[in-house]
């Protein structure tokens, strides 16, 4: 538990120089004081673990885990600094792009989608939904990630491939655009909900707005220039009386 | 705007920057959570929930890929409620147009602030020489990863105070030449600016029957909501069980 509760700091020092690299060292100082030969930290073991270091900060645990169990084994005379280097650098990037998946691009989205629709539903709830649903996720990928990245060592992949993410992804993306859909007509409803007419349009014009907007994000035209485009086509279907609130 | 009310969100606008940037990521700074906080500690609940809900939808597509360190949701949330609410020339709830008008300017400031994000973060490898120089590393590290909070801190506390302090005035002097012809424009904007992160998210989303899952979320969305006329928690919770469910069926179906 005390290595889930450093992994909370992972980001805390994070620079372009070598990322979460000092917040994966102080994640790794109960361990630097255990096997250090007198009270101070083992230098050795602190300068090899302050260098470049990223990867997603959910995902962070797993490493954390088999570097804790791989550094033992050091302690105790098996393997060498080299495995625990490899390991490191050969995993970190590899969650890194997983976790982003399925964190940020896949789990994030998703329950921003859930609490805006809350927030139209329901109101004062939709930001303590959103935190709750989150957290209690992003804390079992951190609590069962240290243990399991600690049980599994440098067999880590396979738990990876016991939890399939990949397949959690896919289905977060589903229900992501299933979530979309649902949201919309909410949405439109926000506006004026006494007049169907107007409901109808406006839910037209989402869907049409959404759909160039599709065109012109896979085309590659800058925000700033969608923002200002998307300003002005508001002000002029505004000046037209159709959608004038 | 009060300076006391500037004080307290600046104050505020640390502590939700922390859980940004250093601590936790426990998402306290999404918009949807940070916006509502504000616009509760300036009295005001269910104007930060609306600033927060748009700003959610808006901010979908932010992803921080890799180093790549996208532009602040947070911040635009704290501030753009923190302003509507704070200088809004009306007493009561603000015009959606006014909160358009302060989201347009915290849009403005969006780029100069990931240009100091990135400054403060190259500046921040002083931090590994703080974690090297102490002669017990492990105080050292220590010490440099509270150091490294309390910047992160301050970054958030420093830009919030001055563009809270500064541009309050400005702004609602600004708002009162808008022709009020323009005003519905605005407005329309407001309504209209989650589709840019929706067309956003969906240019990410690869999924074969992408197209028939946002059909059918439209459809029963309609039926339940508005058909049926369900409304809070629980209907919504359900329809995104339902949802998964029909999710795995599908996923199963084609399996087959």
């Amino acid at each position: 538990m005390q290595a889930v509760g450093r992994s909370l700091f992972i980001q805390s020092a994070w620079n372009y120089e070598n990322f979460q690299g000092v917040g994966f060292g102080y994640a790794l100082v109960p361990l630097m004081k255990e096997t250090a030969s007198q009270d101070a930290p083992d230098p050795d073991l602190a300068a090899r673990h302050l260098k470049s270091f990223n990867t997603n900060p959910y995902m962070v645990g797993m490493i954390l885990g088999g570097v804790l169990r791989l550094e033992e084994r050091l302690a105790s005379g098996q393997g060498s600094v080299e495995d625990v280097e490899n390991f490191k650098s050969s995993l970190m990037g590899a969650f890194g792009a997983l976790g982003d998946s399925f964190v940020w691009g896949g789990l994030r989205p998703l329950l921003g989608l859930l609490a805006v629709m809350l927030a139209v539903l329901s109101g004062a709830v939709a930001p303590l939904v959103f935190l709750v649903c989150y957290n209690g996720i992003v804390l079992w990928l951190r609590i069962a990630g240290v243990r399991n990245g600690y049980a599994y060592g440098a067999e880590l992949i396979q738990y990876l491939k016991t939890i399939n993410l990949q397949r959690k992804i896919y289905r977060m993306n589903g229900l992501t655009l299933f979530m979309i859909g649902a949201l919309l007509p909410l949405w439109a409803l926000q506006v004026r909900p006494e007049v169907p007419v107007f409901f109808a349009g406006l839910l037209a014009l989402l869907v049409m707005v959404i759909y160039l907007l599709w065109k012109a994000e896979r085309k590659g035209v800058p925000m700033l220039l969608q923002a200002a485009a998307l300003l002005l086509v508001a002000q002029l279907l505004a000046q037209t009386g159709w959608f004038s609130f | 705007m009060s300076f006391l009310d500037v004080l307290q969100v600046s104050l505020l606008a640390g502590l939700i920057g922390v859980d940004r940037l250093a601590v936790g990521q426990f998402m306290i700074s999404q918009p949807i959570v940070a916006a509502p906080i504000i616009g509760w500690v300036m009295g005001d609940f269910h104007t930060g929930l609306l600033v927060g809900a748009v700003l959610e939808l808006f901010w979908l597509q932010g992803l921080p890929v890799g180093g790549y360190v996208p532009k602040d949701a947070t911040l635009a949330a704290i501030l753009t409620t923190a302003l509507a609410l704070g200088a809004s020339p009306v007493r009561g709830v603000p015009d959606v147009a006014w909160i358009t008008w302060v989201f347009l300017w915290v849009g403005l400031l969006m780029s100069p602030a990931a240009a100091l994000d990135r400054w403060v973060r190259q500046k921040n490898a002083f931090l590994i020489d703080v974690a090297r120089s102490d002669g017990n590393i492990g105080r050292g590290i220590t010490r440099a990863v509270w150091m490294g909070v309390g910047v992160f801190y301050l970054y958030y506390f420093c830009v919030t105070l001055p563009v809270l302090w500064l541009s309050a005035g400005a702004l609602k002097s600004t708002y009162g030449w808008l022709s009020p012809r323009l005003l519905p424009g605005l407005r329309l904007f407001f309504f209209l600016l989650p589709a840019m992160g929706m067309a956003s998210l969906l240019t990410r989303k690869a999924h074969p029957r992408g197209r028939l899952f946002a059909v059918a979320g439209a459809v029963v969305s309609v039926v339940v909501f508005l058909g049926f006329g369900l409304d809070g928690t629980g209907p919504a919770v359900a329809l995104l069980m339902a949802a998964a469910l029909a999710v795995v069926v599908e996923e199963r179906l084609r399996a087959v």
